[in-house]
């Protein structure tokens, strides 16, 4: 099918049509799954029970409760048919912008991550095991025998760029909630996470430079590319190993941005009610709450692309794995490409699981403990770790 | 190390140890922290995923409590006559003596001119009550008891904490001579 | 006035002679416990509790019935008095009942608080005690129980000394003596038959419309004046939740001593059906402030053809800012009513010599002395005027046509229903204030329960004053009180 409409290659538009709907709706359900870990996890950490009651009711009197998860759906719904409460006095376009602009950058930074390596579909489904699906396979042969993509819905050349940039939009959805709720404690709130979010930022982009420097690319694809690689043939050139005390900074600064436990002093119940969006209700205070539940999912995405090689199996190549001590197992495409989902999955929900245990586990920093690890050991941490990986770099260390 | 402050015998100065690096950088603790939680969250894990119950909760009201105490008093009846009727005779002493104010009494003259005085309405609110039983010890003709059992306290909405006459009348006596005659404290 | 000295617990006291001995000792601050015995009634001395030893005297006297004399030396605090006391209080508490929890006396019982300071002792009486009836109703205003009389003849002395129908009386001997009626007499058409419930020491004799609605110890009281008529009794507003429950006689020996008449309790227990309510023009129900500037315009307006209609029922402190207003606007036309409403409302017209006057207003007098120059209202010339002001109800204005009716009341009557304004006034129980009885004495009395959509006079004409620019005397009853 070499169908152009309208200038379109119509197969690349629908690939993509396709893979950016498939992680947009990832990200969605990985949204909801946070919110149910939310529950869950805590409960189950605390020797609690946690969300159970929520159900759906089955013939002969059993209940359909899937550990709490239809909770979520309850939360949902009764948000929708709440009261959409607003303040007496508010500033309308504002107040409802707010919710979009905290919302949108937490999914459109995905946008430059890959999910898995590039994928042939004439050679994928040409594998026994998936012998049983219908018409794709002698489709994908028939018409498009050299076509390939790579699971990412826009390979930007700027993509680390692009994910702070975008990143950096989130702090006007507080900002702007704050600010139009009309409310002291939102307006404190809104402060407070300007003022924490722009701090962070610097030590995350600081932390990350290093390995710019090292492998000497911003582009998502290639930095997860050049993680796969070997350094002194057997160690894996994960950021994590390259750059240790970085991963650690990144992760302090990217839970710093995420406005999660210990550092969710714009939200401080005790303090300030709900921080930002105190005024808001109902579904469009479930929407700053989902925001941030897609946040840690995409903490957990970062780190895994940045720190620990992304999509990549150690010591996998695109045809089987090459271990240092010279074994080949050689692997077909399908087998390769579903390999490389697995690795990513697991290194997302490990981490997302990580980020919300942590958060269950300690308690809020002050609000001067917090700029003082943020501006006096963070930010100096980071830029002596980009001196001496500069350094290094330039004495062709690595 | 501490320093005594001149004249105040009880007040000392307490150097704290300045906080070290490995402090600092808070990574050490916030690891031992989270690695306590991650031991009771795989414990309770496994525990749920073997069947079995992975938390020191109650699921109320599937479950309830087994270590309540026998002395436990949570919930009031109305002590009956032989014929069903409130022993009360709507003195209002329990009401007097409530630190809550929690009981309403409304008295009517009764058929029978030897009672005279019953209760028309007698209600305890169980969501002002706080259980500590004078009402029990304030009346004259022991007609309200607290039993050893809870008072199934939820509702959708306060109003049904309200227990009315016939409510704190409904509990029926396994022994009745308990009940229609009354308890001689002389005895 | 021959005046005699006499010991009491080693203490010198001086009274007049001819005193009895337990007002002696009260009058000085010792208090002799006694049922039987009352102040306004005549000494019967059956109740033996009031004993108290007096040296040279070989047994206890009751000091209720002892005159004072010179040189008596009297004990009333000694171990033989302390338990001379307790006899008397076993010997009355054998055949008593002890139904307390179902007694409406309990709280105020004399039995009980003698019995808690006197005695305290346990019963030792093991016989069965003796049965007598227990609701016996004399009448629908009074029930007697007789187990719990002490038979202390206070009520039969009422009925013999104060309202002088002479219709109780004790019959039987010993344990099966009780107070009884003649037969097939009530005690309903006794005006002071309430009395007997306020003065019987125990809970023998209660009244019906208080049976069982409330234990007295939740009772708030509150000091007021009887409105019913011009004798001004002094009473005790019993409240709780803005309700009035009971009304008693308060002790005043210069105007109703220890009594008042069952219609002044009745004004108060069962709360007229046809009281006003709201703020009205043309019969819609307006803003209150604007209420107040159209009067004000309209009383400025129209000075010469408006006639200012007093109520006996207002308070001196109303009177006083009445009379300033209409000096300052120069109205001359005042006159002054005997309001008809109980009249009509009973259908007859009740006065006797005891308590209850003819005059049913409880402020003529003090409307006299604000007004002067009032006239009677049946001498108004109504071509004279246009508009009237009419303040209380009952004036004989409903049929007269051609008056622009501005009616200021508490109750509804036709004159309520043919005005033009209205506003609801308060009756006394909700209001502050003084009333000046038909003797001349000024009394005060506080308000009992809160009014509900009404409006005290006292702060509209102290709004109605400042509408018109001037400054009131007073705008509170204490600031009016004292600016006199």
């Amino acid at each position: 099918m070499e169908a152009n409409f309208l200038g379109i290659n119509m197969v690349n538009f629908w690939t993509y049509f396709i893979l950016a709907g498939g992680i947009f709706v990832f990200m969605f359900m990985m949204g909801a799954v946070m919110s149910w870990s939310e529950r869950k996890q805590s409960a189950v950490l605390q020797d609690r029970i946690g969300a159970n009651r929520a159900s759906i009711p089955l013939p002969f009197g059993k209940k359909f409760a899937m550990w709490g998860f239809i909770n979520n759906l309850a939360d949902a719904i009764k948000c929708l048919i709440k009261e959409d409460f607003k303040p007496k006095v508010y500033d309308k376009l504002m107040y409802n912008l707010a919710i979009f602009f905290a919302f949108i950058p937490a999914v459109l930074a995905v946008a430059v991550i890959p999910f898995a390596g590039i994928v042939k579909p004439a050679e994928f489904f040409n594998v026994s095991y998936l012998k049983w699906i219908p018409y794709l396979p002698e489709y994908f042969a028939k018409n498009l025998p050299d076509y390939s993509f790579k699971v990412q819905v826009a390979d930007l050349n700027v993509g680390l760029l692009f994910i702070f940039a975008i990143g950096g939009i989130s702090v006007f959805g507080a900002i702007l909630a704050g600010w139009s709720s009309n409310n002291k404690f939102s307006m404190m709130g809104a402060l407070r996470a300007a003022s924490q979010m722009i701090s962070y930022e610097v030590s995350m982009g600081l932390s990350l430079l290093g390995l710019i420097f090292i492998f000497q690319t911003v582009n998502v694809w290639d930095i997860v590319q050049a993680q796969n690689e070997l350094a002194w043939g057997w160690l894996p050139k994960w950021g994590v190993f390259m750059q240790p005390l970085a991963m650690f900074i990144f992760l302090a600064a990217a839970v710093a941005e995420n406005k999660r436990m210990p550092f969710d002093l714009p939200e401080a119940e005790s303090e300030i009610i709900s921080g930002y969006f105190t005024e808001y209700s109902g579904f469009k205070m479930l929407l700053f709450m989902f925001a941030e539940f897609i946040e840690i999912v995409f903490v957990a995405i970062m780190l895994t692309t940045f720190f620990f090689g992304g999509y990549t199996v150690p010591y996998m190549a695109a045809d089987g794995f090459y271990f240092p001590w010279g074994t080949y197992v050689h692997l077909s495409h399908a087998t390769v490409v579903i390999l490389q989902l697995i690795s990513f999955h697991v290194k997302v929900f490990f981490f997302a699981w990580l980020l919300q245990q942590a958060r269950w586990s300690l308690p809020r920093f002050r609000y001067d403990q917090l700029m003082q690890l943020g501006w006096r050991i963070l930010l100096p941490l980071a830029i002596a770790n980009l001196i001496i990986t500069v350094i290094i770099v330039a004495l062709g260390g690595l | 190390m501490a320093y005594q402050i001149p004249n105040f015998p009880d007040m000392e100065y307490v150097d704290r140890k300045k906080r070290g690096l490995t402090i600092q950088v808070y990574y050490r603790e916030i690891f031992r922290g989270v690695w306590i939680t991650t031991k009771h969250f795989f414990r309770n894990l496994w525990k749920w995923l073997t069947f079995r119950k992975g938390g020191v909760v109650i699921l109320y009201p599937e479950e309830t409590r087994a270590d309540m105490s026998p002395n436990n008093r949570g919930r009031h009846i109305l002590v009956q006559r032989s014929n069903g009727q409130p022993r009360c005779v709507a003195c209002k002493m329990c009401a007097t003596i409530c630190p809550a104010q929690c009981i309403t009494i409304e008295a009517e003259e009764s058929e029978d001119p030897k009672i005279q005085k019953r209760p028309q309405v007698f209600e305890i609110d169980l969501s002002h009550c706080i259980f500590c039983g004078f009402c029990v010890e304030a009346c004259p003709v022991d007609a309200i008891r607290m039993l050893p059992e809870t008072s199934e306290l939820v509702g959708y909405d306060r109003f049904r904490m309200v227990y009315d006459k016939e409510k704190l009348l409904s509990w029926h006596p396994t022994v009745s001579d308990d009940v229609v005659h009354g308890y001689n404290p002389n005895a | 006035m021959k005046e005699v000295t006499l010991t009491v617990d080693g203490k010198k006291i001086t009274v007049p002679a001819g005193t009895l001995l337990i007002d002696a000792c009260e009058q000085n601050g010792i208090y002799i416990p006694r049922f039987c015995y009352h102040k306004h009634l005549f000494p019967s001395g059956n109740c033996r509790m009031c004993l108290v030893t007096i040296e040279k005297n070989p047994k206890p006297q009751p000091s209720c019935m002892t005159p004072v004399a010179d040189g008596m030396v009297v004990h009333t605090n000694t171990p033989e008095v302390a338990e001379i006391r307790k006899a008397v209080l076993e010997f009355i508490l054998i055949n008593h009942p002890l139904d307390c929890p179902i007694c409406d006396k309990a709280g105020e019982c004399m039995l009980q608080d003698q019995y808690m300071e006197f005695s305290g002792d346990k019963s030792r009486f093991n016989e069965t005690k003796v049965a007598k009836e227990k609701l016996y109703h004399f009448g629908e205003k009074i029930v007697y129980d007789a187990e719990r009389c002490i038979l202390c003849s206070r009520c039969v002395r009422i009925t013999r000394e104060v309202s002088k129908t002479n219709k109780l009386g004790i019959l039987e001997r010993g344990d099966r003596s009780y107070v009884a009626l003649a037969h097939g007499d009530t005690l309903d058409d006794d005006p002071y038959a309430y009395c007997v419930t306020d003065n019987c020491p125990v809970g023998a004799l209660t009244p019906t419309y208080f049976r069982f609605k409330e234990r007295v110890w939740y009772l708030h009281k509150t000091p007021s004046v009887c409105a019913g008529c011009s004798r001004g009794c002094n009473i005790w507003i019993e409240t709780k939740d803005n309700v009035i429950y009971r009304v008693r006689p308060r002790e005043n020996d210069a105007v109703n001593k220890s009594w008042m008449c069952d219609f002044g309790r009745e004004y108060y227990i069962y709360p007229p059906k046809n009281r006003a309510a709201g703020v009205k023009i043309n019969h819609r129900a307006v803003d209150y402030g604007k209420f107040v500037s159209e009067v004000a315009s309209l009383l400025k307006e129209h000075t010469k053809e408006t006639a200012f209609v007093l109520s006996a029922y207002a308070t001196n402190e109303e009177l006083t800012l009445a009379k300033q207003l209409t000096e300052h606007l120069g109205i001359k036309g005042i006159f002054h009513k005997k309001d008809r409403v109980w009249q009509e409302s009973t259908g007859e017209i009740r006065e006797d010599d005891i308590l209850i006057k003819e005059d049913k207003t409880p402020n003529m007098a003090g409307v006299k002395n604000a007004f002067p120059d009032a006239k009677d209202i049946n001498d108004m010339v109504i071509s004279d005027f246009k508009y009237a002001v009419v303040w209380g109800p009952g004036a004989p204005l409903d049929k007269v046509s051609g008056l622009e009716l501005i009616v200021i009341s508490a109750m509804v009557d036709q004159v309520w229903d043919k005005a033009k304004y209205n506003l609801a006034g308060r009756i006394s129980a909700e209001k502050h204030g003084s009333f000046t009885n038909f003797e001349g004495i000024t009394q005060d009395f506080r308000r009992a329960i809160k009014g509900e959509n009404n409006y005290d006079e006292l702060t509209f004409f102290v709004d109605l004053l400042k509408e018109l620019g001037v400054k009131p005397i007073g705008r509170t009853v204490q600031e009016i009180q004292n600016a006199k």
